[in-house]
């Protein structure tokens, strides 16, 4: 009973000739060093820088999305938490003034107007009555008792 | 790893790798340039790996491969990857029963499929793993394993036929 790996481990194998190895040793000796090594610089150090770069690079993006993001949508001046709000609100609401609280907490800054610079109030109030109007057709109905 | 000590790489496993390039090439001058190609290029370029010895054997494979599609024509490839099982093995004929066994050993081998002569050869002559042999020849480490048990026991069979046949002469 043979045990083919056996035997076939047991062959000798060919070997290449003297003359490879000192073709590469030649090869080995014209070749220069790596500058890299000669310099003591670490062996992963293009690894180091180019995860480095990387990184800079998505947080000089993100710096630069956040400050484009914050040009386009600025928050408003008067924006408060919820808690605030409530608090404010109800403040507003006990210390009501007619002069000075015309406007509505909520509103933008740029629609408070002081209450004499409000055009409104050179208005008279009989400038605006409404007039009795005459009525452009007068129609009459015949309603059956 | 920067600028790998190829010689070294070289020295460690020399056989290895002559015989992977005797093994796609088969013929042994051939085989010694596919080495010298892949190596010159390895040590010009100063090439790193993490796994020096592995990235050696692929070099030296698609070096043999080159030169062999640069020598013989496409129509010839089938040829191209049975291995010269003749050149490979060193074989004194004399009447020893291990030399005998040795012979019908390699007769047997020869009856074999191309791929699985290159990965007996590239297994037991060459020294590879068969997970290096999977990376060198694109092959399912699953089939690879089959396949080489499979050649092992029709190996098996023929040998002990032939000696059958041998004593019965």
């Amino acid at each position: 009973m043979h045990e083919p790996e056996k035997v076939l481990r047991s062959i000798p194998t060919s070997e290449p000739s003297d003359q490879l190895s000192k073709r590469i040793s030649e090869i080995q000796a014209v070749v220069p060093k790596d500058p890299v090594n000669q310099l003591d610089i670490p062996s992963n150090w293009r690894v180091v820088v180019r995860s480095s770069g990387i990184a800079a690079l998505i947080l000089i993006s993100f710096f630069i999305g956040f400050v484009c993001g914050q040009q386009k949508n600025p928050p408003p001046s008067n924006s408060v938490r919820v808690e605030d709000g409530l608090v404010q609100n109800f403040q507003h609401k006990q210390n009501f003034n007619e002069s000075t609280d015309l406007i509505p907490f909520h509103s933008p800054p740029w629609l408070a107007i002081e209450p004499d610079q409000n055009p409104l109030n050179e208005i008279n109030d009989s400038e605006i009555e409404p007039k009795e109007i005459e009525p452009i057709l007068s129609l009459q109905f015949d309603i059956p008792k | 790893m920067s600028g790998c000590d190829w010689k070294a790489v070289y020295c460690e496993a020399k056989n290895t790798f002559y015989l992977i390039a005797l093994t796609i090439l088969g013929d042994r001058q051939l085989a010694e340039d596919a080495v010298h190609d892949a190596f010159a290029e390895l040590i010009r370029n100063s090439r790193t790996a993490k796994s020096p010895k592995a990235y050696a054997y692929q070099a030296v494979r698609n070096s043999a491969l080159g030169i062999a599609s640069r020598t013989r024509e496409i129509s010839k490839l089938t040829t191209r990857l049975h291995p010269n099982l003749d050149e490979m093995v060193v074989l004194e004929y004399d009447e020893s029963k291990q030399q005998h066994a040795q012979q019908l050993a390699i007769a047997a081998l020869k009856e074999l499929s191309p791929f699985e002569q290159q990965v007996i050869t590239l297994h037991i002559f060459a020294g590879l793993k068969f997970r290096e042999i999977s990376t060198l020849l694109d092959c399912p480490l699953g089939t690879l394993t089959s396949r080489y048990h499979r050649s092992m026991k029709s190996l098996r069979k023929t040998m002990n036929t032939k000696t059958w046949e041998n004593n019965n002469a």
